[in-house]
């Protein structure tokens, strides 16, 4: 088994949150100081490899873990009852990425329930919905039933089995956003903000973009709040919010853009001697495909928009889910949430430090907002 | 002969899980209500005091979730340790009602297997 010992019990500890709902960070926090404690108590007083070990083992399979808390029996259905948490999860991901990927898809022009013959508008909203839950449902089903039977569990306690790593994605995505990831967003919202509103950068761009520039820099500031939010408080249930209308209104955004055409009219060239403008359609360019510059344009223009659209709606959805699963605990509006791990702007630091990948940037926050840094003795 | 031993046991086992999974909720609130304790001294306590039970130490926590969810336990965190927080559990109002109740349906149900069983046995 590869690792200290601080990253075995985090890599066990990611097997067992894949059982668990996705309000168990508590739960998690306190098998870590469990597996300490009976790592330490093991090892006469220091963690050591084989202590760990003896620790994780003792510690139980995951799954049964999930069955204490599930406490209904063996099956929910045709699904054992460790799989059923995970499994909501993965159906969530997959019904929230095709919508998102059919709002997408409507707002650029191309409506994908045309292709399937359903064009009943309304009507097809709930017809689409239980499409893609039951679609969902059977690629989840094929997918655990298929890694179930071909799974062969001779790996160490701490790895992941391929199920497990598959179900992961369902608890990846559902974890909180990085405080650095945050703290990315408010610098990238302000310096993309500023670069749309000056002058050298607006006179590139036609007459009747601008406006939107101006609703683009305004959007990209409001950005940069929400990454401030998340930043002071972590992830609570007003900032999830804030991120919902947000993604919302860049989508509205969109509605608008994706009618309008390529915006760049000019671009800065370098003679030799000074910067000039030059008109795109000035330029020598040459392009070998059936199709005209302005068509190639407008492809990338709706990819773009395309992108866009998808991802805030996925925000949305991710958002209102975290939402609904807050309320359900009898969460408020504002509280000191926790950050998730994120990607550490600094990584030579961090390996300098010998810190653990597997640990938030900061060091543990807790629910109740407290926060310190990690500095297990490792031995 | 061998098929029919395996299905006693497979029998035995799962009666015997079903058994100690509510055994182990009873278990839980009864330490609690001696003292407040942690989620390592619970499953210390358990392993010393009700070793019959034989839980695997994943269990006892998501069993700590849940009893909490039902307002039977209340917890506090306890930072004094920074790298080990650790959750302490105390029994509310309606986990003493519970563990009365509990107490009371598990002594029912002990006497008349007790007695159903001194009937078979005098059979």
């Amino acid at each position: 088994m590869s690792g200290s010992p601080m990253n075995m019990i985090e890599k066990y500890l990611e097997r067992v949150r894949v059982y668990l709902p996705i309000d168990s960070e508590d739960t998690l926090t306190e098998i870590r100081t469990h597996l300490i404690e009976e790592a330490e108590t093991l090892g006469q007083g220091k963690i050591t490899h084989g202590s760990t070990m003896l620790a994780i083992e003792r510690f139980g399979d995951p799954k049964e873990a999930a069955n204490a808390y599930a406490g209904i029996g063996n099956r929910v259905g045709p699904l054992p009852a460790e799989y059923v948490q995970p499994a909501i999860r993965i159906v969530l991901l997959l019904v929230s990425l095709g919508v998102a990927f059919i709002i997408g898809s409507y707002i650029v022009g191309l409506s994908i329930l045309d292709v399937v013959g359903i064009t009943n508008f309304p009507f097809n909203i709930p017809v689409m919905i239980a499409l893609q839950v039951a679609l969902s449902l059977l690629y989840a089903a094929i997918i655990i039933a298929g890694l179930s039977a071909i799974e062969k569990r001779d790996a160490p306690p701490s790895e992941k089995t391929v199920l497990e790593s598959f179900l992961g994605l369902g608890s990846d995505v559902f974890k909180p956003k990085g405080r650095w990831d945050a703290a990315a967003e408010v610098v990238l919202g302000v310096v993309f903000a500023i670069v749309l509103l000056l002058s050298p950068i607006r006179i590139l761009f036609r007459e009747d973009f601008l406006l939107f520039m101006n609703v683009m820099a305004i959007l990209l500031l409001a950005d940069a709040l929400k990454g401030l939010l998340f930043f002071i408080a972590g992830e609570n249930n007003l900032n999830l919010l804030f991120e919902a209308v947000l993604g919302g209104a860049w989508v509205v955004l969109c509605m608008f853009l994706i009618n309008i055409q390529w915006p760049l009219e000019q671009i800065y060239n370098f003679d030799g001697a000074e910067w000039t403008l030059v008109r795109l359609t000035d330029l020598p360019i040459e392009i070998s495909t059936p199709f005209s510059g302005a068509e190639v344009l407008a492809l990338f223009w709706a990819i773009g928009v395309f992108i866009v659209v998808v991802t805030n709606t996925w925000s949305i959805l991710v958002s209102s889910m975290k939402v609904a699963m807050y309320l359900k605990e009898d969460k408020g509006l504002w509280w000191q949430g926790r950050w998730g791990p994120g990607r550490h702007p600094f990584p030579f630091r961090r390996r300098e430090s010998g810190e653990s990948q597997a640990h938030s940037d900061d060091g543990p926050t807790y629910s109740d907002g407290h926060k310190e840094s990690d500095n297990i003795d490792e031995t | 002969m061998e098929k029919s031993r395996k299905n006693v046991l497979e029998e035995i086992e799962r009666w015997s899980k079903e058994i100690k999974r509510g055994a182990a909720s009873l278990a839980i609130v009864a330490i609690l209500d001696e003292q407040t304790a942690y989620g390592y001294e619970i499953v210390k306590t358990l392993g010393e005091k009700a070793s019959f039970l034989q839980l695997e130490q994943g269990t006892v926590y998501p069993l700590l979730r849940r009893l909490e969810k039902r307002k039977l336990l209340a917890s506090e965190w306890n930072y004094d340790d920074p790298t080990k927080p650790k959750k302490y559990y105390k029994l509310t109002a309606d986990g003493k009602m519970a563990l009365q109740m509990m107490t009371e349906t598990w002594s029912v149900l002990s006497d008349e297997l007790k007695r159903l069983l001194e009937g078979a046995d005098a059979q």
